[in-house]
């Protein structure tokens, strides 16, 4: 039905995308959104591939990326906000104490 | 079927428009939103490959509940837009150097894809309508999966204590936000 | 008896613990017991051999041989070295000479160190030389011998040093040890090549093969062991350690240095005949250097006025007199010359121990005198231990001196001609009868004639306690009669050391048997006459005419103190060899190779550390989008290698 090339096309590109705004932003929320649209990109790309293959592996390795997502989404949240009380920024150019 | 292919080019475009805006925009709460809209065409993707389930999935955990908790955080730290009279994004080099990276992994992946397109003959009916039933789905969690879904729901717990420490005030410590913009952000002592 | 010879070198080994680690928690201050058991274990020791002694008496010729294996040491392929200990003739004769005089000096030493402060010290390294001693003649094998070989070095410097406190007998110790540690080197290289060559170290099995070796390799071997022995007995070119050993105790003198320690050298010469017997070049250069530094010393000890000097000089003379009889193949006579040596150079330095013991600690022959009425006992018995050394018969020194002679004469070394033979019998006996003269002008001056001595020094002379006179009595006794047991056959006698040691050391050399007899009596008469010649001079210039030596003096002044200082030899050394040395080491190996090389190399390498922790701390630049750019190309670098892999 849906050819194989799309959602795997499709997935590399917002990944790439993705990628991008990792480097290019300097908000952390907003790096960690990009990297949320990394990881659909992924997600979709194994649908993709396991209705190819008949596969139920797929779905269901989905769901466990979205249960990571979520637990990942909590803590680091919860990281940005306790570096905002220390630094009253969320600029990750002045988060550099690991200098040296 | 002609209208499911128009259909996912039409919401493929729509995911893609939405992570360059998440990418471009100036404001986080209008990345937030893009993300939102990225997240929506997405689900229908799935849905367009056949597996409802998974889309429903997708908008309660996704939109539901990450993309709640981001935007609670950038109402609570009321960042002002764009980040405190910050400039938005790098220098010129470390630009460049981005458009390069994302340029290799997309070009690397792409290429992937082909090589595996030419390779495998798709078959017929390739979507997962019979398999992404809750039925299927449930054996499989509950069956040759049961030790990860376990980890995982430890995973949640671990997630769910360490968001509570890191967040912690110390005794006496007033809050740091009282009211919504308040301007004198004591950007506490931890 | 096989199983029971390590009873031999164990009990001064328990002496040392016992004196050495034990007493100071037990009986610190009990002079008596330490001395006690400082003498007891080498009596034991003794008693020991003379056991052993017996029981290869009763065994036949050929067989006369024990050996008692404690453990294999060293196992190591392709090296096996037992530690095991070899009782036969020779061995036989060592460990009874050593032992017993050893014995008599411990007892001398009890009254002469009495109430010395380091009492203790002294007994301890006293019975740890004596232990050292027996290894090295007990042992089976080079390393064996070699461990016992260093250990009497090791308890030479510190008696030698034992008054350490004094500046002169620390540099003394140190210089005995140095000098002897070059001849080790030369001994240590022997070593090596024997098992080179042999593939073992025991004495028997390498004395089986020797003569499968190149004649080069043997005189190479012989001639780096030669160099040992010339650091070990004092002779040319090591022997400048010997005189300046004198600061030591008396009795230390005795024993190592007259009748043990420093015929270790002549021992082992004896040991490896089977080496000599097959280098007749080696034969000779051992007998000329012998000869020559029998000579050398004898010349040297005309013009000493310290007593303890002039014996020591006398004892470099009466070693090179052993190298001689050893050097030519006549390894019985040299043993022999060995053992009277040993009685009478110990009862001479023992009696002169005496008199400084007497004369508050006197050294110079010239502020004595007349001490014959004073100090009867030492008297008579230093004169008796005189007239053996100077070789009068019938006692001991006459037998062996006269036989190293004959020996030195009639022996033949293959391919060296006759005339050889003849300079060095020449130069032996004119030193014989240099012996008989300087020796005679100590006993003279010392203590005959008019009271030269400081009048509170007189006032307190008297003649030493019991403990020490009557092993001085001993050993004149031994002095006297100790020869007869070699008294050969022209005079009717049975020889019976030679033929004690035949067994085991075939004569190296041509044999000189066809010489008639008559002309070994005449020799002997000749050295008997030269002998009495020697003592009439001394008699004449240090009795009679006393105003001829001032003269001789006077008239030659530059040739007296050349002698009188040694011929300069020590102040050569310290220029040509000392100094150099001393440069050297401060300027190029400390200032250049310690600082620049090794200390570049620790300090290099501790920059290089910070250098490179500097560098790879640059990449912790602490910048957030650094490192996921980093990781992000990381990836996608990982992916593009399995894509371009396949």
């Amino acid at each position: 039905m849906i050819p194989l090339i799309y959602p795997l096309t499709i997935g590399a590109v917002l990944f790439a995308i993705g990628a991008v705004g990792v480097l290019v932003r300097r908000n952390a929320i907003v790096i960690f959104m990009c990297i949320e649209l990394m990881l659909n990109a992924v997600n979709l790309t194994l649908i993709g591939i396991s209705g190819h293959l008949q596969v139920v592996d797929g779905p269901i390795f989905v769901l466990f990326i979205m249960a990571v997502a979520a637990a990942e989404a909590a803590v680091g949240l919860a990281i940005i906000i306790a570096l905002f009380r220390r630094k009253s920024t969320v600029d990750v150019t002045h988060f550099n104490i690991l200098k040296g | 079927m002609l209208v499911a292919k128009i259909l996912y080019g039409l919401f493929a475009l729509g995911a893609l428009i939405g992570g360059i805006n998440v990418v471009a925009q100036r404001n986080p709460v209008n990345c937030a939103i893009s993300l939102l809209f990225t997240f929506m065409s997405i689900a229908a993707l799935y849905i367009l490959h056949g597996s409802p389930l998974l889309a429903m999935i997708q908008i309660i955990v996704y939109a539901g509940a990450i993309l709640i908790l981001v935007v609670f955080t950038i109402m609570l730290l009321a960042l002002r837009d764009p980040g405190q009279g910050l400039q938005k994004f790098w220098t010129f080099p470390q630009r460049v150097a981005a458009m390069i990276v994302g340029a290799l992994l997309a070009g690397e992946l792409i290429y992937v894809a082909v090589g595996a397109i030419s390779q495998a003959a798709a078959p017929a009916g390739a979507d997962l309508k019979t398999l992404v039933d809750p039925a299927t789905l449930g054996h499989a969690l509950f069956g040759k999966y049961l030790l990860p879904f376990e980890v995982a729901s430890v995973l949640l717990l671990a997630a769910i204590v360490g968001a509570v420490v890191l967040t912690r005030r110390p005794k006496g410590t007033p809050a740091m936000i009282d009211a919504p913009h308040a301007d004198e952000a004591e950007g506490g002592e931890s | 008896m096989d199983d029971l010879l390590f009873l031999i070198p164990l009990f001064p080994l328990i002496g040392v613990i016992l004196n050495g680690l034990l007493s100071p928690k037990l009986w610190p201050k009990n002079e008596k017991l330490t001395g006690a058991i400082g003498s007891l274990t080498v009596l034991g020791s003794f008693v020991v051999g003379l056991l052993a002694f017996f029981e290869l008496l009763g065994k036949e010729e050929g067989s006369r041989r024990m050996v008692d294996t404690l453990y294999t040491w060293i196992a190591v392929k392709p090296l096996e070295v037992k530690f095991s200990f070899v009782f036969d003739q020779l061995s036989a004769v060592m460990v009874l000479v050593v032992t017993g005089v050893a014995f008599l000096i411990h007892v001398y030493s009890i009254g002469y160190m009495h109430s010395d402060r380091g009492f203790r010290r002294f007994f301890t390294y006293m019975n740890l030389f004596v232990f050292a001693m027996l290894l090295l003649v007990l042992g089976d094998n080079f390393l064996v011998m070699f461990v016992g070989w260093e250990g009497v070095g090791l308890c030479s410097y510190l008696l030698i040093g034992y008054f350490y406190e004094k500046r002169s007998a620390a540099d003394a110790g140190k210089k005995a040890f140095v000098v002897n540690r070059i001849g080790d080197f030369g001994f240590l290289l022997a070593i090596f090549l024997v098992f080179w060559h042999f593939g073992s170290l025991e004495f028997s099995a390498v004395a089986k093969n020797a003569h499968t070796v190149s004649a080069g390799a043997v005189t190479v071997i012989t001639l780096l062991l030669f160099l040992g022995a010339t650091g070990k007995s004092a002779q040319i070119p090591l022997y400048f350690w010997l005189p300046d050993a004198m600061e030591g105790p008396t009795p230390v003198s005795a024993l190592i240095h007259a009748a043990t320690m420093v015929t270790a050298g002549v021992y082992m010469i004896a040991r490896t005949h089977f080496f000599y017997d097959l280098a007749p070049i080696s034969q000779m250069i051992v007998t000329t250097v012998g000869c020559l530094t029998a000579f050398y010393a004898a010349t040297i000890a005309f013009a000493q006025r310290d007593i303890k000097r002039i014996l020591a000089y006398s004892t470099i003379s009466q070693l090179g007199y052993m190298f001689v009889g050893v050097g030519i193949g006549a390894y019985a006579a040299g043993i022999f010359h060995l053992m009277t040596h040993a009685f009478f150079k110990a009862l001479l330095f023992l009696a002169a121990g005496s008199v400084m013991h007497a004369l508050r600690g006197e050294l110079d022959i010239y502020k004595m005198g007349g001490l014959k009425k004073y100090m009867p006992v030492t008297f008579w018995t230093f004169l008796l231990a005189t007239l053996a050394i100077a070789g009068i018969p019938p006692f001991s020194g006459f037998f062996s001196k006269d036989e190293i002679l004959w020996k030195a004469f009639s022996t033949h070394l293959h391919g060296i001609p006759v005339w050889w033979n003849y300079i060095i019998y020449g130069l032996g006996l004119l030193t014989a009868g240099m012996t008989a003269f300087y020796m005679f002008r100590a006993v003279f001056v010392a203590f005959f004639g008019d009271s030269r001595m400081d009048p509170e020094v007189e006032a307190h002379v008297h003649e030493s306690p019991k403990s020490m006179t009557v092993p001085l009595m001993i050993l004149a006794l031994l002095s006297v009669v100790g020869g007869l047991i070699g008294i050969p056959h022209v005079l009717g006698g049975g020889a019976h050391f030679e033929m004690w040691l035949h067994g085991l050391v075939a004569h190296g050399g041509e044999a000189a048997h066809h010489h008639p007899a008559a002309l070994e009596i005449g020799l002997m008469v000749v050295s008997v006459a030269v002998a009495l010649v020697g003592i009439l001079l001394a008699f004449t210039f240090y009795r009679k005419k006393t105003e001829v030596p001032a003269h001789f003096v006077e008239k030659h002044p530059r040739l007296h103190r050349t002698v009188w200082n040694k011929y300069y030899v020590d102040e050569f050394n310290e220029w040509a060899v000392i100094n150099p040395i001393k440069r050297a080491s401060t300027n190029f190996l400390w200032g250049f190779v310690d600082v620049w090389i090794i200390d570049g190399a620790v300090n290099g390498l501790a920059w290089l550390a910070k250098a490179c922790g500097r560098l790879f701390g640059k990449l912790q630049t602490g910048r957030v989008y650094g490192y996921a750019t980093v990781i992000l190309i990381g990836a996608a670098a990982v992916v593009g290698y399995l894509l371009l892999r396949g």
